[in-house]
């Protein structure tokens, strides 16, 4: 009876923010909201990781959070998907900290060509590796503009949300970042 | 100064094993444990609590009732 009634009201809720609503007072109206936003925050993670395993603890981990930190939550005109990462990218980071593992850095043959290219060299192989290198100096922050903006190709108002910055900030950040790149390269 | 380890075309997973990795129990369970409020803020102890103090009031109202009554019993018994 109350599950059927549940479902009802599942059905009946039409917007993300009337879900998030009730999820801060029940946690089973979380579901759907953790259905929708699992595997890309998984993706998300698993960018950044070696293991799966490391990948699916620190997911549960930043649903986990988000579900206790969802009374405190209040949409300032940013997609809830924001705040979802920005969790991710502090589980991240606080995962490699705490481990003193060396960070992971996963990407595709083509991305590093974009990178290069924005950075204003002729693709080859001698630059690539030059690349790779630089890439590995890079610093946790610089990394994760680099990332999120030539990696997974995201918007500087996505990047600025997430980082909890302006976005004229995210851009004069992330080209400061290329400019090292090049110095490095 | 820990270096960063790069890892090229590296396969990506597919949804359906992503997916097999989800537990919305688990994290619902673990919510429960972390946020469930203490027994003395629980209705179910205020519920306890009023069922203690009605039987102990009835035990002593009722105690002295008959000893009022058996001192009613007595002054009759004397008059």
């Amino acid at each position: 009876m109350a599950f059927n009634l549940f479902n009802k009201r599942i059905k009946n809720v039409k917007s993300e923010k009337d879900l998030i609503d009730l999820a801060k007072k029940d946690s089973r109206y979380f579901a759907p909201i953790y259905k929708k936003y699992h595997e890309p925050i998984y993706r998300f993670i698993y960018q950044r990781m070696d293991s799966q395993e490391d990948a699916s603890d620190i997911t549960s981990q930043v649903f986990l959070k988000a579900l206790i930190n969802l009374p405190k939550y209040k949409s300032m005109g940013y997609p809830f998907s924001s705040w979802l990462y920005k969790i991710a990218l502090n589980e991240v980071n606080q995962f490699y900290r705490t481990n003193s593992k060396n960070r992971t850095v996963n990407v595709q043959e083509n991305q590093l060509k974009d990178v290069i290219e924005e950075v204003g060299e002729n693709y080859n192989e001698e630059k690539m590796q030059k690349l790779l290198k630089s890439l590995t100096k890079l610093k946790e922050y610089k990394l994760d503009l680099i990332e999120m903006r030539f990696f997974e190709k995201r918007s500087f108002k996505e990047i600025a949300q997430i980082l909890n910055i302006t976005e004229n900030n995210a851009k004069v950040k992330t080209y400061r970042v290329l400019d090292e790149v090049r110095k490095l390269m | 100064m820990t270096e960063n380890k790069i890892n090229i075309n590296r396969k990506e997973l597919s949804s359906k094993k992503i997916r097999e990795q989800e537990n919305f129990e688990g994290i619902v369970n673990k919510h429960q444990k972390l946020t469930k409020r203490p027994a003395y803020k629980q209705k179910k102890y205020y519920f306890l609590l009023f069922l203690i103090l009605l039987i102990v009031f009835l035990v002593y109202y009722s105690d002295k009732t008959e000893k009022s009554n058996a001192n009613q019993t007595k002054i009759e018994e004397l008059n």
